[in-house]
């Protein structure tokens, strides 16, 4: 065993704040690159639409449908959805097909919901806004081997990645297979949101996945910076929140989204002037 | 020795049913500077990537130094050097110069590409060619539009390419700029051998220095050299009445009432 059952629960936030901040530098990069930031806050959703469907599936007896199942059913699909809508670079299709995506997690999440007896509720609403104090040890585990596999892919393609994101014609004509890579980014980015999602909550993965890769975007001279400037800024806000959350006794996830939120703004300030 | 860079038979290209070429006829000798002018939705573009081999066709053939690229992709990708119209690069990628042009080089490797000090230096050495080496470490998104085009000329450079395709690459810059490329671009196929063909709205910049025009609209209404093409009774076919030619010493300059966005 990695990590000893009777960690403390303090340890174990602070453990996924860091593996969450790992993630957050790999799928940050992709998606800002790709300006569909957006795309987490479709795929945290339906995350959270897949995990109502599965919470309503084990009411129904099927008890062996864990709901993070369903979280990585919906939110597979739906980042698949758009990139599919996106195919060809176009990042206007891409944001339609986010906003409907969107749009429909939400509405089955309601039609869900409306089944789902009110025990169970907190299931679910664990999925919409997260408690980084409640992760247990297997959370852990699993929120650690994806961010490996994530992080693994990442840096072996971020340069392709990178390259489809800001010249996808001239990318494919010096032979890159662009559709691949497009599909692998934002696949990437869907696991790397979903399993977030389950740590932080829907709400919270928007803050914590892309400002601070927003944030290093403005600071970052050369391309190899702003995953290692989004590391470090995203676990700096994260451990500081948490840490903040203890001292003046604050909801420890919109700590450290309002931190990783404040240091974009900062961020842009701090471009302003330099220029 | 291959007699053309590119062959281009019989193509016809359609979007959706609409005919975008049609019976497409070209040929671009080795070591020729070709401008394909036309009007907005002419096909220019489209003819590009045939070349490129991104575009199939309904029917017609196209060669690069004699092979098909429909079929030996990977040798003509290595013959090409491809220079995109500004409008479709991303404004939300940070990328120094150094990596715009270490592109070119790194994606003919395999993942995770890490670029040699070989591959630096090949970059430095094109960035060098067309007179930037001294922004190597700008940021892309910072320099002016004309260098934008020349970095972008750089990247298509570094694989030594025997063709040059360029879309629209004098197309939002300034009237200066326009110049310094167009001489730029006839110093590397003079000097350098490379043969280029580039698409483009507006000839002026380049009617001193290209050996031949051909004049698209869906198809191949006229070609053969500036003076031959560049007539207002040759224009009129495309452009209806709104030309008007002017020479100046051997160089013939139309003025079209075309507007490109």
């Amino acid at each position: 065993m990695i990590f000893p059952a009777e960690l403390s629960f303090i340890a174990r936030a602070l453990i996924g704040v860091v593996i969450a901040s790992f993630v957050s530098a790999a799928i940050g990069h992709i998606l800002t690159s790709r300006g569909i930031t957006f795309l987490s806050a479709e795929v945290a959703h339906a995350a959270l639409g897949g995990a109502a469907f599965g919470v309503l599936l084990q009411t129904l007896g099927f008890l062996w449908f864990d709901p993070l199942y369903g979280a990585f059913l919906f939110g597979v699909v739906s980042a698949l959805i758009t990139a599919y809508a996106g195919l060809r670079g176009s990042r206007e299709q891409m944001e339609a097909a986010i906003g409907v995506s969107l749009a429909m997690s939400m509405s089955l999440a309601v039609v869900f919901l409306g089944y789902i007896r009110s025990e169970d509720m907190p299931k679910v609403w664990g999925y919409l806004v997260g408690d980084i104090l409640l992760l247990t040890v297997d959370d852990l585990l699993f929120l650690g081997s994806m961010a490996i596999l994530v992080g693994f892919f990442y840096i072996l393609f971020r340069r392709e990645l990178i390259y489809i994101a800001f010249d996808m014609e001239s990318a494919e004509v010096l032979g890159i297979k662009v559709k691949f890579y497009h599909y692998l980014g934002i696949l990437l980015a869907a696991i790397g949101v979903i399993v977030t999602t389950k740590a932080l909550g829907a709400i919270l993965v928007y803050a914590f996945l892309i400002a601070p890769a927003a944030a290093a975007n403005e600071i970052a001279k050369r391309m190899y910076q702003i995953p290692l400037i989004t590391l470090a800024i995203a676990l700096s806000s994260g451990i500081a929140g948490l840490a903040l959350s203890f001292t003046v006794n604050m909801p420890a996830s919109g700590t450290i989204g309002i931190l990783a939120s404040t240091a974009y703004l900062v961020a842009i300030l701090y471009s302003r002037f330099r220029k | 020795m291959m007699k053309y860079a590119v062959e281009v038979e019989d193509l016809t290209v359609t979007y959706n049913n609409i005919v975008a070429l049609e019976d497409v006829n070209l040929r671009l000798y080795d070591g020729e500077f070709l401008a394909v002018m036309g009007p907005n939705g002419a096909g220019k573009t489209t003819l590009l990537r045939a070349i490129l081999g991104m575009v199939k066709p309904v029917k017609g053939k196209i060669k690069v130094y004699g092979y098909n690229v429909f079929i030996e992709e990977e040798k003509v990708k290595h013959l090409i050097g491809y220079v995109p119209q500004k409008v479709t690069l991303s404004k939300a990628v940070r990328l120094t110069v150094e990596e715009v042009v270490l592109m070119g080089v790194l994606a003919r490797k395999i993942p995770p590409r890490i670029p040699s000090e070989r591959d630096v230096s090949t970059a430095m050495e094109a960035l060098k060619i067309v007179g930037l080496e001294e922004l190597w470490d700008r940021d892309f998104l910072e320099l002016s539009g004309g260098q934008q085009r020349r970095v972008l000329i750089a990247r298509a450079l570094v694989s030594k390419p025997k063709l040059l395709l360029l879309d629209e690459p004098l197309t939002g810059i300034d009237v200066r700029s326009q110049a310094e490329i167009a001489a730029f671009l006839h110093e590397l196929n003079r000097k350098h051998r490379v043969s280029i063909l580039m698409v483009t709205h507006d000839i002026n910049p380049v009617a001193e220095y290209v050996d031949r025009v051909a004049l698209l609209f869906k198809k191949i209404h006229a070609i053969g050299k500036p003076e031959e093409v560049l007539r207002e009774d040759v224009l009129s076919k495309v452009y209806g009445g709104r030309i008007r030619v002017f020479s100046y010493g051997r160089v013939c300059f139309a003025i079209i009432g075309d507007v490109h966005r």
